[in-house]
């Protein structure tokens, strides 16, 4: 079952699939694609939007067989804009097990 | 539908896009086809998978508008989420709108210049016939030097006339270009509309 994705969560996997290094549009779309319902052809346009606002920047990369591959890494912007998503998602959750429960998130 | 029938059809749907991004884009896609090949994918599979140029087209025109009209938060939305999507339309929409309608105002004022050319050449032209007896209600002053000899006025005038149709021209071309914009704009707001 392929996880359903909720808005912003794009944006938080691709970032997430970064921090761990820089990596190049077909990983990381094949990588989404088979985990979470989100298409493959969303991918490119996201990262694009997040390039645009300096969340990402990218790189070209030389290959021997082909013309270069384009790299993307994960800038200051972006980390604190994933930190934002993250932080809240999990302010949400608390809310939500707070008014269930009463307990202190 | 193969790779190179794609690509086509995303170059025709983009082809309104700043040069430089639409070569970025269409050599990104150029990689990831020939990335899933080396996997053993077929492009059919790969087209399918990526979607139809003209969604994605919508898609990529959006993040280049949003830039464009300086709106740099990304929404986080597209292609997940419809509703969001709509409002990034719409609010990417109105900071467009306010851009266009500061173009549009700009062309009209220069096409409005370009007619005005126009006219003050023609009226030049005008005085080279004597029997309309002109010259002596338009003089030609340069510099505080009064030049209105009838070569000279033919010549200033036939310049300005063709200028002013050149200029007049020109802002055609411009304002049929935002008019298509316009369109394109329309277009994505309708499909926003729709998907919801």
């Amino acid at each position: 079952m392929r996880t359903r994705l909720q808005p912003g969560d794009l944006d938080a996997c691709i970032m997430a699939l970064l921090v761990q290094g820089d990596s190049e549009l077909y990983a990381i779309a094949t990588a989404l694609a088979a985990v979470t319902d989100a298409g493959e052809g969303a991918i490119y346009p996201a990262i694009r939007r997040m390039a645009h606002a300096d969340w990402l920047s990218s790189y070209l990369v030389e290959v021997n067989d082909g013309p270069p591959q384009r790299y993307y890494r994960m800038e200051a912007k972006g980390r604190d804009a994933l930190a934002n998503l993250l932080i809240t998602r999990q302010r949400v959750v608390d809310e939500v097990k707070q008014a269930l429960w009463g307990a202190a998130p | 539908v193969n790779r190179d029938q794609f690509i086509d059809a995303l170059q025709r749907e983009l082809r309104d896009m700043d040069a430089g991004e639409q070569a970025e884009i269409l050599a990104d896609y150029a990689a990831y086809f020939r990335q899933a090949a080396d996997a053993g994918r077929d492009d059919a599979e790969v087209t399918a998978a990526l979607g139809t140029p003209r969604q994605l087209a919508d898609a990529l025109k959006q993040v280049a508008r949003v830039r464009l009209a300086g709106w740099q938060t990304p929404t986080a939305t597209i292609g997940t989420d419809r509703v969001s999507s709509l409002l990034g339309v719409l609010v990417g929409g109105l900071a467009w709108a306010f851009g266009f309608l500061l173009k549009a105002a700009l062309l009209l004022a220069f096409t409005l210049a370009g007619m005005a050319c126009v006219v003050a050449g023609a009226l030049l032209l005008l005085i080279d016939v004597p029997e309309l007896k002109l010259q002596h209600m338009i003089t030609l002053d340069i510099a505080g030097h009064n030049v209105s000899n009838p070569d000279m006025m033919m010549l200033a005038g036939a310049a300005m006339v063709l200028g002013g149709l050149l200029w007049i021209y020109i802002d055609v071309r411009l304002l049929r270009n935002l008019g298509r914009r316009v369109i394109d704009r329309l277009n994505a707001l309708a499909q926003a509309l729709r998907t919801r």
